[in-house]
């Protein structure tokens, strides 16, 4: 029996057939249609074949031998014996049908493998033509081979070997309910816990819904015997430890939520209605699996007090008829020890523990006499095998004493599980990988917009093609209606000038065809031309209306998509309320205290590594509000307030900000202490001439603490402080106010909802961008001369401070320190900055505008530059610096030039070339030749939009056409002759007249050059040269 | 349309240049048009390339001098891109800039090696370096295209003159008709103290910072 009955053989064997059932289908399908597909027979046979060769050699004869009926028949097929016919089609739907069963483990007993067979045999032996009356025959032996599988002195009706087809572990269950177990009937307690072996080798814990059930086929007393097994010991690696504490947390998580629900519904002694039961069911579920995992990996204290607990809440979901504030109380303690024996196993406290059991002792006699009896000899049984040494025997006791409600639990407990697994099926991923994810993200919605960029030149090219059509139509109109009737008329008679339309007119046959000329044609055919060209041109024009939807579209899916991606980072507030509560319960026990903490707002979501970082800030704040600010319930009681104290903690959403409110009704600031402490630190003038709210701040100095005494809780005067330090490392911000003496005091903490992305003021220096993030200016502003000192250092006065003046470029070591006396020097735009250190002002040359902009890193191998904290990348691909303002502003602040942005020089020796031509070809030809140089090029298509382009921008040498519609080359050269501003640009004039004439009209405006189309390159690039370097 | 018929004509014109030539110049002719800004991805070009005995180097000039690095340890290869100046930093890390939406810095190799900074017309290319830590572009004169060295090559040449500030960075020297190749050492550059200057100095200021 044993070796048939190894698990996970049958298993692999299950699964392999369930793959090859498909196929089976498929074929016989394929064969009805087509019946004359090659292959097909051959492979529905192999596998025939194979069911049957594999189900032998696995022990289950039923299986085999019904396939072998089938693979029987094929094979008279193949050979040409039996033709194709719908019997034999159904016959082989049929066996599949009953391969397909005894796979899914639905053929559970003999009496229906007999039928199963006997059909079979039965069909295919009629369809191979065989007499009816040899069947019997030919069937007892087969019906013997099926007993003769069967050892052991199986003589029941339920045959479980079929059983181990199932396909999944929970049906598995089904099959196998724990009551009729014939393992435990036999005492054969050997072999589960081989099967729990192998089943832990092969990865316990990626099971889906609850991946524990094995250890619970023989009884509970599972996990206290797997703690000797050696496998289960053995096994334990660290990886498999690791799953089993992820495991543990989300079904902690199930636990706390579940009776933190309980401990809100809960406010007295009360009946016990469905609800609740759910809840303490859910939370006994969970304890469960906990338990079982936790046997598995060795921690066999931990799998005893998980078992304790739950025989708790199971005695809890099914007979208790009332529930108290102390059960749940008790309840919650229990899993505060078990999460302990999780996370740090050596401080679980054995008083606590039994004091837990005496209480779980109490609440079973109390709440309920009639059924302690049952709980109380569990406790029995199960109360030492926290103790080592005796395990032993207990281990026997266990299955002895166990209630047997147990197990109609199981089952009943089990069935719900598949839906709760649907509600949290979830993956654990790297948190690298999401951002990568998100990174990508980022990177399409630049690239995006670098094409929507080059969308809206593809749309001025369109428009100027349209021009250029219209220009064409206008000539080509012309000539057919000043040439092409004169040409027609030419060859009869002279045309009189005058009257020379109306002449032609009266005569007819002058459109005759034979008096065209080739020159007719040649219009007719520039006509037919023109109208071509504005076909395309309206195509391209549908072509960017739509590329342009299609671009619309994709930046809303991408943004959307990037939100998303940023969402999965996200985690509610629920993530660490379990610790808060803990945190307020341990307070109050030690200190006999009644508190009562309200959580608000546990969806509120933050990046989950937001949370993990607020987690000790908050922890602090409530330990403080549970230490400090609510009273003992005796003075509680002389001031009038109700004897629980109230702790509120309201998370909420403003903006782009999240704010936690911490509220408590305790006594409040003692502003007499704090104010005694003040004159300590501070001295006496400076005390007095603080108000509440100042007074109030003075908790978050480092060491100040009114407390006399130092407890294990708080009192050192190192908590707020550090709060303050960790909330501000956040970006965010801590503030105190006391809404009335004696009322408790209200902490408020804001945080940006994500660090990745920041608001940033673009300012610009030169022609360069920086960024500075808008949580550090607090004002912009512009100063105006008499409001600027200058000695001893630059400085500026704002109201009534005085305010040192660093000028970025100065800093920077864009432009020299000397005093420039430009009007920005003298009448800066000033940002009010405030590092930790210093409020200073720090003068730009200009401002951009706000931006939401995504922090980058400088890349891998400029890790830490000194005054810059990342870089961001804007719309169109250009990188942005982002300033490090109390770097930039500390110590050492000027910077020597030379190894400042010197390369600022190295930049500006690539030219700035403005072409000015109405051809596309020619600008798209000299902007080559000029880019190759490495140059940078901007084009105009006549003098207007290069004057436009001229207020802009101030480029080292204007490339100028002469012939140009709207404006052309020789009145642009007059128009810049008049404004100084551009007077010294040089300009090369590029025209395809050679003539001395233009040429000195050229010289005499004032150009510079001159070169003739078709030009040299090399000529023409010198000729740049020398007149940039002038 | 129209770069790719340039290109197309190029190829024919410079028909006896090797394929592999032919490709790169291709790549640089696209490049230099505003299309096709962003640099040509090399590893495309390697993987077309039929692989002989030997290996295949970058060849780049730097004040005329000819330089070659192993292909398999460039990504890219191509103009130089816009890059944006960050303060604190010495001549020879000319800034960072935007590849593929990467933030990459850009050393200028001239300036590196103490030759004053590349100037006018010269380091307009750029090859792009990488090694497990980090990825660097480096600034270089003129892209000479791909070359194939045979193993008896790079047996026969000789190991670098043992003096000056290049030395260091170099494997060996392979003797040419053009001239001097002088192999570059990818990893050694990359490790480099003074290139890696900027990934420890972080840490260094705090530990003064906490000694304050």
């Amino acid at each position: 029996m044993s070796g048939s009955h190894d698990n996970s053989i049958k298993k692999g064997f299950a699964d392999e057939v369930r793959t090859y059932i498909p196929l089976l289908n498929d074929g016989v399908d394929t064969l009805q249609n087509l019946p004359d597909s090659p292959g097909v027979i051959e492979e529905i046979y192999r596998l025939a074949h194979i069911i049957r060769g594999a189900a032998a050699l696995v022990g289950i004869p039923g299986l085999s031998h019904t396939a072998s009926q089938m693979e029987s028949t094929l094979e008279e097929v193949m050979a040409g014996n039996i033709a194709l016919n719908q019997d034999l089609f159904d016959a082989m739907r049929m066996t599949i049908a009953c391969v397909d069963s005894y796979n899914k483990g639905e053929v559970t007993c003999r009496k229906e493998e007999v039928d199963i067979l006997s059909e079979i045999v039965s069909v295919f032996r009629r369809i191979r033509g065989l007499p009816e009356s040899d069947d019997e025959k030919i069937l007892q032996p087969l019906l013997h081979s099926l007993y003769d599988g069967e050892t052991d002195g199986e003589a029941d009706d339920t045959i479980e070997k079929p059983a181990f087809f199932a396909s999944s572990q929970s049906e598995l269950e089904q099959l196998f309910p724990p009551p009729s177990d014939p393992f435990i009937s036999e005492s054969d307690f050997e072999l589960p816990i081989l099967e729990e072996g192998a089943v832990s080798n092969m990865d316990p814990f990626m099971g889906d819904e609850d991946p524990f059930v094995f250890p619970e086929m023989p009884q509970e007393g599972s996990a206290d015997q797997l703690a000797e097994s050696p496998p289960g010991i053995s096994c334990t690696s660290p990886e498999i430890v690791a799953i089993f504490h992820e495991e543990a947390e989300a079904h902690f998580e199930t636990i706390n939520k579940n009776l933190e629900d309980l401990e809100k519904r809960i406010t007295g002694r009360m009946p016990f209605t469905d609800d609740e039961k759910e809840m303490i069911r859910q939370v006994s579920r969970a304890v469960h699996t906990i338990k079982g995992a936790s046997g598995l990996v060795g921690m066999k204290d931990l799998s005893a007090w998980a078992h304790k607990v739950e025989d708790l809440l199971d005695w809890l979901g099914d007979k208790a008829v009332e529930i108290t504030p102390e059960v749940v109380h008790a309840l919650l303690k229990s899993t505060d020890i078990l999460e302990t024996f999780v996370s740090d196993p050596a401080h679980v406290s054995q008083d606590d523990m039994d004091l837990l059991k005496n209480e779980f002792l109490r609440i079973s006699e109390t709440t309920s006499g009639s059924e302690s009896q049952i709980i109380s000899d569990g406790e029995q049984a199960y109360d030492d095998p926290l103790n080592d040494d005796q395990e032993d025997q207990d281990a026997t006791g266990i299955f002895d004493n166990l209630p047997l409600e147990d197990e109609g639990d199981e089952t009943s407990m089990d069935q719900p599980d598949p839906i709760l697994s649907k509600t949290r099926e979830t993956v654990r991923m790297d948190m690298d990988k999401l951002d990568d994810l998100v990174n990508l993200a980022s990177e399409q919605i630049i690239s995006l917009s670098a094409f929507d960029q080059k969308l809206n030149v593809f749309q001025s090219s369109i428009s100027e093609l349209e021009l250029f059509r219209s220009r064409l139509r206008e000539i080509s109109r012309n000539l057919e209606v000043g040439y092409e009737v004169k040409a027609i008329q030419q060859p009869g008679k002279e045309v009189q000038p005058g009257t020379g339309e109306g002449d032609a007119f009266s005569e007819f046959d002058a459109i005759e065809l034979d008096r065209y000329s080739e020159f007719n044609l040649m219009i007719r055919a520039l006509a037919e031309s023109v109208f071509d060209v504005g076909e395309i041109t309206n195509r391209l024009q549908t072509f960017y209306s739509n590329f342009d939807g299609y671009v619309t579209r994709q930046r809303v899916v991408l943004s959307e998509l990037q939100g998303k991606l940023m969402n999965t980072r996200m985690a509610p507030m629920s993530v660490i309320t379990t610790r808060l509560r803990r945190a307020i319960r341990e307070v109050a026990d030690t200190l006999g205290k009644k508190i009562r903490l309200t959580i608000r707002g546990e969806d509120i979501e933050l990046d989950r590594v937001i949370w993990e970082k607020l987690a000790d800030p908050l922890l602090h704040i409530l330990r403080n509000a549970a230490d400090h600010g609510i009273e003992t319930p005796e003075t509680r009681k002389k001031k009038g307030k109700a004897q629980t104290g109230l702790v509120t903690v309201t998370a909420s959403r403003e903006g782009n900000q999240i704010l936690i409110r911490i509220r408590d009704d305790g006594a409040g600031l003692n502003f007499n202490d704090i104010r005694a402490k003040a004159v300590v630190l501070y001295g006496k003038d400076r005390v007095a001439a603080m108000d509440k709210d100042e007074l109030s701040q003075l908790i978050f100095m480092p060491g100040f603490s009114t407390r006399k005494n130092v407890t294990q809780i708080s009192g050192r005067g190192v908590g707020m402080d550090v709060v303050k330090t960790n909330i501000e490392e956040l970006k965010g911000s801590v503030r105190i106010s006391t809404p009335e003496s004696g009322k408790g005091i209200v902490l408020t903490v804001q945080i940006p909802l994500t660090l990745a992305i920041i608001n940033a003021i673009i300012c610009k220096v030169e022609d360069r961008q920086f960024a500075v993030p808008i949580n550090e200016v607090s004002n912009i502003l512009r100063v105006s001369p008499e409001n600027m000192v200058h000695d001893p250092a630059e400085s500026i006065m704002v109201g009534n401070e005085v305010l040192p003046l660093y000028r970025l470029s100065h800093i920077l070591g864009i432009r020299d320190p000397a005093p420039g006396q430009t009007d920005d020097a003298k009448n800066p735009i000033v940002l009010k900055v405030h590092s930790l250190e210093k409020t200073a002002a720090l003068a730009v040359d200009s401002l951009i505008g706000q931006r939401e902009i995504v922090i980058k890193s400088l890349g891998s191998h400029l890790q830490y530059v000194k005054g810059i904290s990342g870089a961001t990348v804007l719309g169109d691909g250009s990188i942005v610096p982002i300033l490090n303002i109390s770097e930039l502003l500390g110590e050492g602040t000027m910077i020597q030039p030379s190894i400042g942005m010197s390369v600022n020089t190295v930049e500006k020796e690539s030219l700035e070339i403005l072409i000015v031509d109405d051809s596309v070809s020619v600008r798209q030809v000299v902007a080559r030749l000029m880019e190759g140089q490495g140059w940078k090029t901007t084009s105009a298509r006549n003098g207007v939009e290069a004057l436009e382009k001229l207020t802009d921008m101030t480029p080292d040498l204007i490339i100028l056409d002469v012939e140009m519609p709207i404006m052309n080359g020789y009145e642009f050269l007059g128009a810049r002759r008049s404004n100084p501003k551009y007077r010294d640009i040089p300009v090369v004039i590029l025209t395809s007249r050679s003539t001395a004439k233009y040429r000195e009209k050229a010289k005499k405006l004032g150009a510079d050059g001159y070169i003739v189309k078709p030009f040299n390159g090399d000529a023409f690039i010198t000729m740049v040269q020398n007149l940039t370097t002038r | 349309m129209n770069e790719n018929q340039k290109g197309q004509r190029k190829i024919k014109r410079e028909s006896p240049l090797l394929p592999l030539e032919q490709l790169i110049n291709e790549q640089e002719s696209q490049m230099a048009t505003p299309g096709g800004q962003t640099p040509s991805n090399i590893t495309k070009i390697a993987q077309k390339i039929s692989q002989k005995k030997g290996e295949q180097y970058i060849r780049f000039t730097l004040d005329e001098v000819h330089f070659a690095v192993p292909l398999k340890a460039s990504l890219e290869v191509g103009m130089l891109p816009g890059i944006t100046p960050l303060p604190n930093l010495p001549t020879w890390v000319s800034g960072i800039s935007n590849i593929r939406g990467e933030i990459v810095s850009i050393v200028d190799l001239k300036a590196f090696w103490g030759r004053g900074p590349s100037t006018g017309n010269s380091g307009k290319n750029m090859v792009l370096l990488k090694n497990k830590e980090m990825k660097v572009g480096f600034k270089v004169d003129r892209l000479t295209g791909i070359i194939l060295l045979s193993n008896e090559q790079l047996q026969a040449s000789s190991p670098p003159f043992n003096e000056g500030k290049i030395s260091p960075y170099l494997t060996k020297v392979v003797a040419r008709e053009e001239g001097l190749l002088h192999l570059l050492d990818v990893e050694k550059l990359l490790t480099s103290k003074k290139l890696n200057a900027f990934r420890e100095s972080k840490k260094t200021i705090e530990i003064k910072e906490g000694a304050i």
